[in-house]
């Protein structure tokens, strides 16, 4: 039942008039259509321009901010570290993408009256905590990098800092789209037209992007 | 330095590019260098527009609006704009009528008057994209997401396996347009993010529907077969292909899936691997299972277009461009893919007239986010043009609307269509918020704009969805689907770089129907604007031999002037010397061509 307290007082009432589907509510069966259902511009209306959503698409929300935050920082090396040119338009692309999808999801959020962590994903166990090396911390994000990792790729240099940096990008990548398969199993999530449309994004753009750093990860031996 | 100059630079060079310092822009060029001609307005007149709902400001350049139809009563609410369910999507044309998609169901303008279009029918299906293809009685509809229902109810669909969803293509019987009736949905696994027609001019009982879906595969127990493993694992998996839908057009409710092509296999062998242990994350119930993808190539296309007079295809699939031998129209087969550092999310495809030139877009982020700004780079969510070299696509150059925009304007680039201009390769394009532009890619080295129209933001505070998702050439004008604020219908002004001979050679062209990604062939009628469209186009270049061109002209103004027999004399005498002087002109190409029109014209007079 945890959908239920994520709709505001006035969705509430436009589901009730409507005979909107309660998402994430506990229903086996989608009710009957209304007799005289709402257009979607009445509903849209109605609703005040916040399509339905559930506790699963904010927790999606609110972990992914730290989750780009992480890859924008590992981005971020690519210059100082002496990454090749292939890396750097590849990190540069990935940290002009992250940060407006980072972008998106504050608003969202925001629009929603939602909790917002900062976008440098400080709140997370990036800096600080002393996870154990190259292991997931219990309740980490999938694909998020330990301390050690971080640490590894911030001292890398030139070659060594490419393969680093692909292979634990494919590894953050790889873990992005982990939480979005995670959403998508979750009962009602995505259906707001704007998350679907993000989380979709999200998997088209990152998968592109692993195809592609496996090919350039192929010409660099391991350090 | 402007923010403009800031933001047109040198035509990108690949390896400078590579060895650019991240978030400088480096090869900065004097304005005018970068896609735009040396006449356009300076400073150009889409930056600093004072943003609005309708009353947005605009700017245009060669071109005029000529009418906004607010989006039908359905999908168009005066209290909240820019709300993404009521997103208006692609367009396809028949006669006189422009269906519209919207993200919850779609719309058909009567544009008889392309002053005031009328509203025929408004369709409320919820299920985003409502990509649409007509042909003849039946409209081709996309269903993409989770919630749209098989009923084109309202209330969503709740549950993760319901047989009530509906992803896949949606088939109306629009045989009384006033009256539509749904057919049948033909599910697919990923659902249909954009749906293709092809044709098979050996099979006239049959259409063709080839839907890219790019969205997560369903769970078998909703529809069987539906399988997200690697192909190593299950042979049957939904990734890596796409799925061809036939149609008996007497039977519309039989249409099924035909095949399944694999036009990406091989594409990667090298990479290949089997399903690794860590590419199996324990998973909810429900929850679809995904393999790693590791190195073998897109799972999927985003979009394809078909040619059917060259029998070929350009696929936009995920980080590939590809290019599809479709003379087996089941069966598609690749002919070549490319890759490009600078392209990301590969989009949509045109290809010129002639088939030589192939253009793929970017729409890096999936037109979500502003990547139109001054520090954005002038090749990324850009075109790239190739030229085709037996079965081999060889990289000519970039192309990108240059005209900085805002961070609250969503905008890269997305979907156009060739313009009718005889002998140029011309093209309109969408650019979201960073609104509509015609360029001219007939040198692919050098693709230049020639034409635009751009609004303000929707909203300067944040960034919401709004611009043209699509802006095609059809019969005459330009029809733009605004996200967020109905029809657009614009119409091309006569400038230094489209004479009015080659904007009347370009209505001379008509079609009975036009789904954008179903490319036609243009083919031009014998007439006295294709003749002068040569002859403009002759006097644009400066190392012609102006006394001649000036001799050429007046003999054609006189063939005009005479009737019948004298009329067709006269003609077939002046294709005759240009057939004989034509070699020694600078431009021998392009004298041959007003030569050939003048040819046709000679006989058509008879």
């Amino acid at each position: 039942m945890t959908g239920h307290r994520f709709r505001g007082r006035a969705l509430g009432a436009a589901a009730a008039a409507a005979g909107l589907a309660a998402l994430g509510a506990c229903r086996t069966a989608s009710p009957p259509a209304p007799a005289r259902p709402l257009t979607p511009a009445q509903q849209v209306a109605r609703d005040g321009g916040i399509a339905p959503y559930t506790a699963a698409d904010v927790a999606f929300m609110q972990g992914m901010i730290g989750h780009h935050a992480q890859a924008v920082a590992m981005a971020a090396f690519a210059e100082p570290n002496g990454a090749s040119s292939p890396v750097r338009v590849l990190a540069g692309r990935i940290a002009v993408a992250q940060s407006d999808e980072i972008d998106f999801m504050i608003d969202w959020l925001t629009r929603r009256k939602q909790a917002v962590p900062p976008r440098d994903g400080s709140d997370h166990a990036a800096h600080g905590a002393h996870a154990g090396h190259g292991a997931e911390a219990p309740g980490a994000m999938p694909g998020m990098l330990s301390p050690a990792q971080l640490d590894t790729l911030a001292r890398a240099r030139g070659q060594a800092f490419d393969w680093y940096f692909l292979t634990y990008m494919i590894q953050h990548h790889q873990g992005a789209i982990a939480m979005v398969d995670e959403l998508m199993g979750a009962r009602g999530a995505a259906h707001d037209d704007q998350v679907f449309k993000f989380v979709s994004d999200v998997v088209a753009d990152q998968t592109t992007e692993i195809g592609r750093m496996e090919l350039l990860l192929r010409s660099i031996p391991r350090p | 330095m402007s923010s403009r100059a800031v933001f047109r630079r040198r035509r990108a060079i690949t390896a400078a590019l590579l060895g650019a310092t991240l978030g400088l822009l480096p090869d900065a060029r004097p304005l005018g260098a970068q896609g735009t001609p040396p006449d356009a307005p300076v400073p150009d007149k889409r930056v600093g527009l004072k943003g609005g709902w309708y009353d947005a400001e605009q700017a245009a350049w060669n071109m005029r609006l000529v009418s906004t139809t607010k989006p039908s009563p359905a999908f168009a609410t005066p209290t909240n704009p820019a709300d993404p369910r009521l997103t208006n999507s692609d367009l396809a044309f028949q006669g006189t009528l422009v269906f519209q998609g919207n993200y919850s169901g779609w719309q058909v303008w009567d544009v008889a008057d392309v002053r005031k279009p009328k509203l025929r029918t408004e369709f409320v299906c919820p299920g985003s994209q409502s990509d649409v293809t007509v042909y003849g009685t039946l409209l081709f509809v996309s269903a993409e997401a989770v919630s749209g229902r098989v009923d084109c109810g309202m209330q969503g669909v709740e549950p993760e396996v319901s047989p009530a969803r509906a992803r896949g293509i949606r088939i109306i019987d629009i045989s009384d347009v006033a009256k539509p009736r749904a057919i049948k949905t033909v599910q697919t696994c990923r659902g249909s993010h954009t749906n293709t027609l092809a044709t098979d001019p050996k099979d006239p009982e049959h259409v063709y529907i080839y839907v890219s879906g790019s969205a997560g595969v369903r769970s078998p127990d909703e529809l069987p077969g539906c399988s997200a493993a690697s192909p190593d694992v299950d042979p049957n998996s939904a990734l890596f292909r796409i799925e061809v839908i036939r149609v008996p057009l007497a039977r519309p409710q039989d249409a099924a899936i035909v095949s399944s092509p694999r036009i990406f296999e091989g594409l990667t062998e090298a990479q290949r691997h089997g399903d690794a242990p860590e590419d199996r994350r324990p998973r909810r119930e429900g929850a679809p299972t995904r393999p790693s993808v590791a190195g073998r190539g897109p799972t999927q296309c985003h979009d394809i277009t078909t040619y059917p007079a060259v029998g070929l295809a350009g696929g936009a699939c995920s980080g590939y461009g590809i290019l599809l031998d479709i003379s087996d129209v089941k069966n598609p087969r690749r002919i070549t893919a490319v890759a490009d550092t600078n392209m990301s999310a590969w989009h949509s495809v045109t290809f010129s007239n002639d088939g030589s030139l192939v253009l793929f877009s970017d729409e890096w982020g999936g037109g979500s986010s502003p990547r139109c700004r001054a520090t954005d780079r002038y090749e990324w969510g850009a075109d790239a043009i190739y030229r085709r070299r037996g079965d081999a696509l060889e990289f000519q150059s970039y192309f990108k609307m240059p005209a900085a925009q805002t961070r609250t304007e969503n905008c890269v680039a997305h979907n156009g269509s060739l313009i009718p201009i005889p002998g140029r390769t011309v093209m309109v394009q969408s650019w979201y918020q960073g609104g509509i532009n015609v360029f001219d890619w007939t040198d692919p080295m050098r693709p230049v704009e020639i034409a635009y129209f751009d609004r303000g933001p929707m909203d300067t505070t944040r960034l919401v969805s709004a611009g043209h998702w699509s802006a095609y050439w059809y019969n005459g004008h330009i029809y733009g689907s605004e996200i967020s604020r109905g029809l657009d219908i614009l119409e091309l002004q006569p400038s230094a770089h489209l004479s009015a001979n080659e904007l009347a050679a370009a209505r001379l062209v008509r079609f009975d129907r036009f789904n954008p990604q179903e490319q036609p062939q243009l083919v031009w009628p014998a007439a006295f604007p294709v003749v002068r469209s040569f002859t403009d186009q002759l006097a644009r270049n400066t190392a012609m031999d102006a006394a001649w061109l000036r001799e050429v002209t007046v003999a054609v103004d006189q063939a005009e002037k005479a009737k019948g027999a004298k009329r067709a004399d006269a003609l077939a005498a002046l294709g005759a010397r240009l057939r004989q002087e034509g070699a020694r002109q600078a431009d021998p190409a392009k004298v041959a061509m007003l030569a050939e029109a003048v040819e046709a014209l000679a006989k058509a007079s008879r």
